[in-house]
């Protein structure tokens, strides 16, 4: 449905479509500015606008009730666009080179001026890209980027130049390139093709730029290092795509084609342009000394009256000046929190492609996978891509025509919410019920009397999530920062949401069981998960050997699975947990009617500490050594404790050395990598050589040499 | 240097003549002129040729008068002036001898090269000649 309007053409009624007579107005202006220079301007553009009018009329009279976009079309094509005259009419040699003239010389860059008559707050971008031919928009982005970049530094320097730059009013449109989306040689919406004509480079160039990252994405497996920021980047380059993509007018007429393939930006004449003026500044302030101290005089109140007229809805004189300000600054504002969007935006992708090895493991369901890509792309990105295209329409001074865009983004964005509140529901559905499993282990009674758990780390390597990727590194931080632990062919997890419960035994024996807890929609399903958990505990006289964690594949998939190892130690029997108990994660998640989530940091509530040998009495557990000395050999410090690694490490060393008179013989090699501890116990009246090799990260070096130190005395412990 | 250039610099060349020899057949419209054109498969944009006969009139080549249509606005014939036929007849003798000249080049292969060289002698003198009205009313 188009509009049909009624237009006087050369002294003709013309029923035309609104659409057409767009087209038209566009073509004739177009006409107008390739033959402004032309003796008889008036008179070709009037010969020619007859010409149309003529073939108008002869298309009414062959049954057209009006004139559509084709017939407009039609009749251009005839005539020929501006830019085609170049290529093949016979304007003789002068007629074109005077064109050329015309834009080198026509508009002289002559003085820095504001431009009065396309100015969002002073005009100084406007004017400084009709100084330097740049599209006005590449300023205004670059001068809020370099805002950003300068902390505020480039707002002062805009009201200095406001200040400064006497105000004209550029009527003329500069010759000078326009970013256009160039839809005659586009793949997906011709933004590349238009940065390509902008900058007058091969468009291939562009293109390769976007392409690499995810070129390179797709080799992942040859280049095994820091993909994700690969991921992330090829992620940041579609929202910049896209942002463009909608803040870009296409070029549709004749002129903005023309304005799009425009002058080249000449970076030589540019700074041939700018020492000229340097040099004659120079002249001109030897000459103009005394001038200078009353023109600044006038043009400070002129400024202070432009300032006002800028403010003028605001109130009066002071008044007027603060919002004026106010104005410039909220601008700046606006940039900054555009730009902080966009780092946020692209946080986003980054850390969303970052997680994507443990997607594998979330119970997804189909349902599950769509409503999470909803919420990620419709909840997260879209308004933030949403903030960008507005405010980045609002630089280059693009009016919205029609109010579709704003209704799809808001039904988008409806849509997200409703992905991300169907995400939760099934998620929490997901978690529903709890299914728990009990297996008691069997146990030989230890010939020393007293019971030991040690962790032990799985034989395969299992890596904490980095979230960008940068290091492999097993340090022990990081798992305990992170909690969960990625196999290298990313195929399982490791995860140490476990317990350690200490009980009174009933009869005089040790027992251990194992309590396996699992999550989903039903409770039979429930315990089927809380069966697969693989967890294997082996028993070496005295010492339990413990998994540090339980090992999770892609099948099983995560169900906040749990684990609790319970002990039950006979009254008169000592116990000792290993220290590395500390790090382990509990946490909860709970479906049903919502869904929560708790972690507890601390190791247990319960009334006893790992790193600590204790004895079961009749009223309950009881730490051994001296309660009220904290460095009695019972009570070493918590790891947690804020004291100084080398402290620690010293007082380690300390004890070392007092149960060294146990021991036959120790040595203790410290490397820069690696420590090895050697030691031969004659405790038991056998010669047990127990060594213990570790390795320490470089950079926690002290870190490193404390746990060392630790394992060290653990060993001889073990061997008392 | 492209083929495409080269081409549409003979073309120039000639255009400006042959409007003026279909005006001197008799008053002319616009879009007659076009449809001449097109017949000797000499194609041109309408849009490139208002410029021109405005450029022509100006310098005093051509004249013309206004006719009523039935189809539309006014139409403008147009018709070669005294000057115009001189010029005209000027740009005839130059073309004739320069086709000749050229048509003697190009079948002058396999001739000896001092005859070849001969003939470019004359034909760059004849082209210096027939230059000249151009450059005076450009």
């Amino acid at each position: 449905m188009k509009k049909v309007i009624n237009i006087n053409f050369q002294g003709r009624v013309i029923p035309i479509e609104e659409p057409a007579y767009e087209n038209l107005k566009k073509y004739v202006e177009s006409l107008r500015a390739y033959f402004s220079n032309e003796e008889g301007k008036d008179e070709i553009v009037n010969d020619i606008e007859n010409r149309i009018a003529e073939l108008f009329n002869e298309k009414m009279k062959a049954g057209a009730s009006f004139i559509t976009e084709e017939h407009v079309e039609a009749v251009i094509s005839s005539m020929g666009r501006p830019e085609q005259f170049d290529e093949i009419s016979m304007n003789d040699e002068s007629a074109s080179s005077q064109h050329k003239q015309y834009q080198r010389s026509e508009h002289p860059r002559g003085n820095l001026f504001r431009n009065a008559s396309d100015k969002l707050i002073g005009g100084v971008c406007s004017g400084m890209g009709s100084y330097f031919r740049v599209d006005t928009t590449i300023i205004r982005v670059l001068f809020v980027l370099l805002a950003f970049g300068s902390f505020g530094f480039m707002f002062f320097l805009y009201i200095i130049l406001w200040a400064i730059l006497p105000s004209k009013y550029i009527t003329e449109a500069v010759v000078r390139r326009k970013l256009y989306r160039d839809a005659d040689h586009k793949v997906i919406a011709g933004v590349l093709s238009g940065i390509a004509q902008y900058f007058d480079i091969q468009v291939w160039i562009p293109r390769l730029i976007f392409l690499i990252p995810v070129l390179l994405s797709v080799f992942k497996e040859t280049f095994p290092f820091g993909f994700p920021i690969f991921y992330g980047f090829s992620g940041s380059l579609l929202l910049t795509y896209i942002i463009l993509w909608a803040v870009i007018p296409k070029a549709v007429t004749a002129t903005e084609k023309m304005e799009m393939k425009g002058e080249k930006i000449d970076l030589e004449s540019i700074k041939h342009k700018i020492q000229d003026e340097l040099q004659g500044v120079k002249k001109h302030i030897d000459e103009n000394k005394d001038q200078w101290a009353s023109n600044i005089k006038t043009k400070s109140t002129a400024f202070a009256e432009e300032v006002k007229e800028t403010a003028k809805p605001a109130g009066r004189g002071f008044l007027r000046f603060i919002s004026a300000i106010f104005k410039v600054f909220v601008f700046f504002i606006l940039g900054i929190i555009a730009l902080t969007l966009f780092a946020l935006g692209s946080v986003i992708v980054i850390s969303g492609v970052s997680i994507m090895p443990l997607k594998n493991f979330f119970p997804n369901t189909g349902m599950i996978q769509l409503y999470g890509w909803g919420s990620i792309l419709l909840f997260f990105l879209l308004p933030i891509v949403a903030l960008l295209v507005y405010f980045f329409r609002k630089l280059a001074g693009i009016k919205s025509t029609s109010s579709w865009l704003g209704w799809t983004w808001g039904a988008l964005w409806t849509l997200g919410w409703i992905s991300i509140t169907l995400l939760f529901v099934t998620i929490s559905k997901e978690f529903k019920r709890t299914g728990q499993v009990k297996q008691t282990v069997q146990l030989q009674q230890p010939s020393t009397g007293n019971l030991q758990l040690m962790f032990t780390d799985p034989e395969e390597k299992f890596y904490p999530m980095d979230w960008f990727d940068l290091s492999n590194e097993t340090d022990e931080e990081m798992a305990v920062i992170n909690g969960l632990r990625l196999s290298r062919k990313e195929d399982s997890i490791l995860m140490n949401n476990m317990r350690i419960r200490l009980q009174k035994s009933k009869d005089d024996s040790f027992h251990v069981s194992i309590v396996k807890r699992a999550r989903a929609s039903n409770a039979a399903d429930a315990e089927m998960y809380a069966e697969q958990i693989n967890f294997k505990v082996e028993q070496t006289d005295s010492i339990l050997n413990i998994p540090y964690g339980f090992i999770i594949d892609n099948k099983s998939k995560f169900r906040n699975q749990q684990l609790i190892v319970v002990v039950e130690v006979p009254v008169g029997k000592e116990v000792y947990v290993d220290r590395r108990a500390n790090s382990l994660n509990w946490f909860n998640i709970r479906g049903g009617n919502g869904l929560t989530f708790n972690m507890e940091d601390d190791y247990d509530n319960e009334s006893w500490r790992p790193g600590v040998w204790y004895k079961m009495t009749a009223s309950g557990i009881e730490r051994m050594g001296d309660l009220s000395d904290p460095d009695a050999p019972g009570q070493p410090p918590l790891p947690d404790s804020p004291i100084d690694p080398e402290e620690k490490i010293e007082r380690l060393r300390e004890e070392i050395r007092e149960k060294e008179k146990e021991l036959k013989s120790a040595a203790i090699k410290f490397n820069k990598k690696d420590t090895t501890i050697e030691m031969v116990s004659g405790a038991n009246g056998s010669n047990n050589k127990i060594s213990s090799v570790a390795s320490a990260p470089e950079q926690t070096a002290s870190k490193g040499n404390f746990q060392i130190l630790f394992r060290a005395l653990n060993l001889l412990k073990l061997a008392r | 240097m492209n083929i495409e250039n080269t081409q549409s610099q003979m073309k120039k060349g000639v255009l400006e003549f042959c409007i003026l020899s279909i005006i001197r057949r008799g008053e002319a419209y616009p879009s007659d002129i076009i449809e001449e054109m097109k017949k000797a498969d000499l194609h041109i944009l309408e849009g490139t040729l208002y410029p021109l006969l405005t450029r022509l009139k100006n310098a005093d080549l051509l004249s013309y008068r206004w006719v009523e249509s039935q189809s539309g606005p006014p139409r403008k014939y147009f018709s070669l002036t005294d000057k115009g036929l001189s010029f005209y007849a000027e740009l005839e003798a130059t073309w004739r001898g320069m086709s000749s000249a050229v048509e003697r080049v190009i079948n002058a292969e396999g001739q000896g090269t001092r005859d070849e060289g001969q003939e470019n002698t004359e034909g760059r003198e004849k082209r210096e000649e027939g230059e000249q009205p151009f450059t005076v009313d450009s």
